[in-house]
């Protein structure tokens, strides 16, 4: 059973999904900063009454809980980090001084976690009250503007964030909370460049399909029905990888201990090329499940992406260690080598491959071709013309001269 | 309802942008109705108060362009005449009567004052047992207001689930409740029809062509047809499962696990191919096996998802389960019915239907469909005039919401909210989710539900049964919606919402916030937390106000009797199609049925300068959630004692225009013969 559904997830990542490429029509392609969403979404197997973590992992355990319907552990977790006394006298669960009382970022996310359990007056409370550092003063304006549009208060959002265009333009979620609220204004068009900004610099973020979404209806207000239906296709492409992103993060706190909800979380974080994440989910899987060879396999794809191709080796041949019948994991390793000139030891890795089972598999038959290359360059043109005949009845259509490199 | 937790997001299909909604209009609409359809493009949208020219094209007054089909008859008798066409049998009596001695009015003024007990109904619903382990027994029962025994009153036909699963394998099984109007406003239990299973939807109309009003109901595995004999009493018709047998469930017959019936929420009868015929959507829900049911996770192994929101363990679905296509049924026109799904609706992606109405979305004379499915986008179905359906929700900006997420879909209801002559949605979701409101615009709808506060009012709710309704008599729709959590655990720590929910109604006020109707006392509908499902509406007491049947869940039903505004002028009508064995009046292809399902009416009432305005409905019967209303129109005048005119589309094409009138009367008009019954307000 693990095996088959191992598979499957193995073959998906083979098929990388351009994730990061919310620009759509009409945009440039920009860098992702992943301001919101950024850092390893490590198992949050810690209980919301563990150690005070960094800032860092704070705001990663809290957006997490909130994305995944927990906003009680949001609270468990976060009501005593921001706790300020002053602003919560009385109030048991905010007393006393926390570790980040001063930090914008956090007290917005307990606020919305209030929020979300029903508790709007106490997140008002809890916002209005707020000493933030200079820093981080901003998600406190948009939590404002966030909780007035939870009360259906249009104008006071649009206008609380309102600037050149907006007032934290750093903060893709001052972007997104201003553009909603145009929106259900009924200024969708207004709204549209707002959104588009916001997806450039979180193209991550779980609003995105609902950014989208308002940039394809934007578009059918102004008439432009092919920007429209690629929006429509966007958000649902976004859509249903974010379904499975939250899916395989609730099966990693329900099921810590198992390897196949991280190695699905890891290639949803290839796919969308976060391949810096990826490695982190990937390490932390590794060093849980040291005999895991997928997980090698893949984490030396997280570093080959990265053109860390060392680490990448090093992680192949543990995964070959581990299971020496893994061809992805051998093909790779053998291609690094051929690029690092180890000719031999790449060679070593496509004979096995094509003489194995996996040599009649169409996804390795660039094996074949990678082979019958070797063999040219080493000058044994029959071998390297049997090989590369075996490649073209696999239905190989590269030429067997090496391109220009 | 919601998932507790997701697999993954629903696959929104990006189905090719359509033509505009209103350049298809211009392409199909037929000819009677053209110029009318052209002044509603024309006129100011959102205005509160119609220009009187439009008023006047709208209803034919003065120099309407609106030109009256050559076979078109203006009715023969004004509304001051005496009953001078030939009484019909089943509309000689109001629709209703008398209030119940005893009751008290005075003190339950501008409210809806729940009079069930005194009024001898006591239906009971059961739903499952009271921990909801099964999203089958969150999902309630519905209602059917409707005339059994052709005696002018209005009657009521309950849908009725079991007290646990297990039983619906085990058996007895629950008969649908039948409860008889007196014609004085109290109700006596008859006997049913002899069902056995776990109901769940139901629909009236005159399947058979007979002039009554049948029955269709659906449940857990049941879809039946009930025709109404000459008694009033419902017998059993066509089995519209007898060629699916392991899709039905019979209770007490043996069953192995893994085959799941076929479970129907919502239907509607409708008229897809305007042959007079009424047709059937059948709204389905999902595979749920009563033998091995899917309890605590759905999936297997590491991949498995634990059911569960905001962090408690709840039954699981809809997602992690299968959903069930609807079905589509052409009438024959004597209670049978053959599927027709695959050739009318071939696109179809299946959702989990909980909703579904059939009213003409883009006014140009056919039925079109609106579907509600629980957590993946909503359907809009357009008819392309020969009863084939094209969905056109996501570009007409009804499929999703104002985020582009899917909502969890309950009920539906439609009218001119904003009198502007379209009809305009109303939509009820999950607690989590606003009850949506979506105006009529240029280009499909436009959303007001942020606008107006309505966002706010219903974010903690989680509601069902919804209408467009005029209660208290203005000339302006209310909003009302029935409302009740899925799951127990809502009354835990830190869900922001409750299990039981009362019932709630608003003025819309459209160019400001909504107001909500509070209630007046403890016998209001409005007062007891208890969760809800389906509502009807319908006149059972004669003073031709729209008073409403809730359906509670695990509870006693409400009869909530309307005393807003007493003052209030008021006009119900009802518009019934020729005879089956008639020639057709309106002459051509198209045929009204013989109940007048899908006749639009236009109420001009007589006001001050300044003041003009229209009123517009379609008589429908499916709204609400599992439920149907009366057949009956309501409007209210407000101050006005008379009406300028009364026209009406029917769907044969015709169009005929009634004179100027005095209100406060409930008026039964035939196709080609005008007024045929009158009585007046009691």
């Amino acid at each position: 059973m693990k095996r088959c559904k191992l598979l499957a997830l193995a073959v998906g990542a083979l098929a990388p999904l351009d994730v990061a490429a919310a620009r759509a029509p009409g945009s440039e392609p920009v860098s992702r900063t992943v301001q919101e969403h950024g850092g390893a979404p490590r198992a949050s197997s810690e209980s919301p009454t563990d150690a005070t973590p960094t800032r860092e992992r704070a705001v990663e355990l809290l957006r997490e809980d909130l994305e995944l319907d927990r906003p009680r552990d949001a609270l468990a977790r976060g009501a005593a980090w921001v706790a300020s006394g002053g602003a919560f006298a009385g109030d048991g669960a905010f007393a006393g001084g926390g570790a980040f009382a001063n930090d914008g970022e956090i007290v917005a996310l307990v606020a919305r976690a209030l929020t979300a359990t029903g508790e709007d007056a106490r997140a008002r409370k809890l916002v209005d009250g707020a000493q933030a550092s200079e820093a981080t003063r901003g998600w406190l304006d948009v939590e404002r503007a966030r909780q007035a549009l939870e009360r259906d208060e249009l104008e006071e959002a649009a206008n609380a964030l309102a600037g050149n265009p907006v007032k934290h333009p750093a903060l893709a979620e001052c972007w997104l909370v201003r553009a909603r609220a145009l929106a259900r204004l009924g200024k969708a068009v207004e709204a549209a460049p707002l959104f588009q900004k916001f997806l450039e610099l979180a193209p991550l973020s779980p609003d995105g399909p609902a950014a989208c979404h308002q940039l394809a209806q934007a578009a059918l207000a102004s008439g432009k029905q092919d920007d429209a239906a690629r929006w429509f296709a966007r958000a649902n492409e976004l859509g249903t990888w974010h379904g499975f992103y939250r899916a395989r993060r609730i099966q990693i706190r329900e099921a810590p201990d198992d390897p196949l909800p991280r190695l699905g979380l890891a290639q949803l974080l290839l796919e969308a090329r976060e391949y810096a994440r990826a490695e982190r989910v990937l390490d932390e899987l590794v060093a849980r499940h040291a005999d895991f060879a997928n997980g090698w396999f893949h984490l030396g794809e997280a570093r080959r992406k990265q053109r860390d191709l060392a680490g990448a080796r090093a992680a192949y041949d543990r995964a070959l260690s581990v299971d020496a019948t893994l061809a992805f994991a051998r093909f790779n390793r053998g291609v690094i080598a051929r690029m690092e000139g180890r000719d031999a030891d790449a060679r070593s890795d496509f004979e096995r491959i094509v003489a194995s089972d996996a040599g009649n598999d169409s996804r390795l038959v660039n094996a074949h071709l990678e082979l019958a290359r070797l063999l040219a360059r080493a000058g044994d043109a029959a071998a390297a013309t049997a090989r590369y005949a075996r490649y073209t009845e696999l239905g190989g259509k590269e030429p067997l001269a090496e391109p220009r490199r | 309802m919601r998932a507790s937790t997701l697999i993954h997001t629903a696959q929104i299909q990006p189905s090719p942008i359509p033509p505009t909604m209103s350049q298809r209009t211009t392409n199909r609409r037929n000819r009677s109705d053209r110029s009318f359809r052209q002044h509603l493009a024309l006129a100011p949208r959102g205005l509160a108060v119609a220009a009187l020219a439009t008023v006047c094209a709208l209803a034919g007054c003065g120099d309407s362009a609106t030109p009256e089909p050559s076979n078109a008859r203006v009715a023969p008798h004004g509304p001051s005449s005496p009953n001078s066409g030939a009484a019909d049998a089943n509309t000689s009596r109001a629709s209703g009567a008398a209030p119940v001695a005893g009751t008290a009015q005075a003190d339950a003024a501008g409210d809806l004052v729940d009079e069930a007990r005194e009024r001898g109904l006591d239906y009971f619903n059961r739903s499952g047992e009271p921990e909801k382990r099964t999203i089958l027994e969150a999902n309630g029962a519905g209602v059917a207001a409707l005339d059994l025994g052709r005696d002018g009153d209005l009657d009521l036909v309950f849908t009725q689930g079991l007290a646990t699963l297990a039983q619906a394998v085990t058996g007895p099984g629950a008969d649908v409740e039948v409860f008889v109007n007196d014609g004085n406003g109290r109700f006596t239990r008859a006997q049913g029809p002899g069902l056995s299973g776990w109901w769940t939807g139901i629909a009236a109309g005159d399947v058979d062509s007979d002039g009554d009003e049948d029955v269709v109901v659906g449940g857990f595995g049941g879809l039946r047809v009930l025709l109404q004999d000459e008694h009033g009493e419902l017998e059993l018709g066509a089995d519209l499962l007898a060629d699916a047998p392991l899709e039905r469930l019979e209770p007490g017959a043996p069953r192995e696990k893994g085959h799941p019936p076929r479970w129907t929420s919502s239907l509607a009868l409708y008229d897809g191919d305007r042959d007079g015929k009424l047709d059937l959507y059948v709204g389905n829900y999902l595979e749920l096996d009563p033998v091995a049911p899917t309890i605590g996770k759905v999936g297997e192994g590491a991949v498995a998802l634990p059911c569960r929101w905001k962090g408690y363990d709840v039954y699981c679905g809809p997602h992690g389960l299968v959903p069930q296509k609807d079905r589509l049924y052409r009438g024959v026109g004597d209670g049978r019915f053959e599927e027709i799904t695959d050739r009318a609706y071939p696109t179809q992606v299946p959702g989990y239907t909980l909703g579904v109405i059939a009213f003409d979305a883009d006014q140009d004379g056919d039925d079109d469909l609106y579907v509600a499915n629980d957590s993946v986008p909503n359907n809009l179905l357009v008819n392309d005039g020969t009863g084939k359906f094209s969905d056109m929700a996501l570009a007409a900006g009804v499929a999703l919401s104002q985020d582009g997420a899917p909502q969890a879909g309950m009920g539906l209801a439609f009218g001119d909210v904003d009198r502007n002559g379209e009809f305009d949605l109303a939509v009820t979701n999950f607690s989590g989710e606003p009850t949506e409101l979506y105006l009529a615009a240029e280009r499909g709808f436009a959303r007001i539900t942020y606008k107006i506060g309505l966002a706010k009012a219903t974010k903690p709710l989680l509601s069902w049964g919804t209408h467009l309704v005029d209660f208290d008599g203005d000339g302006r729709l209310e909003l009302f919606t029935a409302n009740g959590h899925v799951y127990p655990q809502a009354d835990l720590e830190g869900t922001g919402t409750s299990y039981g929910q009362a019932a709630t109604a608003w003025r819309l006020e459209l160019g400001t916030k909504l107001v909500a109707l509070e209630p007046k006392s403890e016998r209001s509908l409005f007062a007891p937390k208890l969760g809800a499902r389906g509502s009807a509406i319908g006149d059972f007491d004669g003073d031709l106000a729209p008073d409403l049947v809730l359906v509670r869940i695990d509870g006693p039903v409400a009869l909530g009797m309307n005393r807003f505004a007493p003052a209030a002028n008021r006009l119900a009508l009802r518009c019934l199609g020729p005879d089956a064995r008639e020639t057709n009046p309106g002459g051509g292809r198209e045929r009204t049925p013989v109940d007048g399902h899908g006749t639009r009416v236009i109420v001009v009432p007589k006001t001050a300068a300044g003041g003009e305005h229209a009123l517009i409905a379609e008589q429908v019967t499916a709204q609400s959630y599992q439920s149907a209303s009366a057949p009956w129109l309501y409007f209210g005048l407000g101050t006005s004692t008379e009406y300028e005119s009364i026209r009406v589309l029917w769907p044969s094409g015709r169009v005929e225009t009634l004179p100027a009138g005095q209100a406060n009367r409930a008026l039964t008009i035939r196709e080609g013969r005008g007024v045929v019954a009158e009585v007046a307000r009691r």
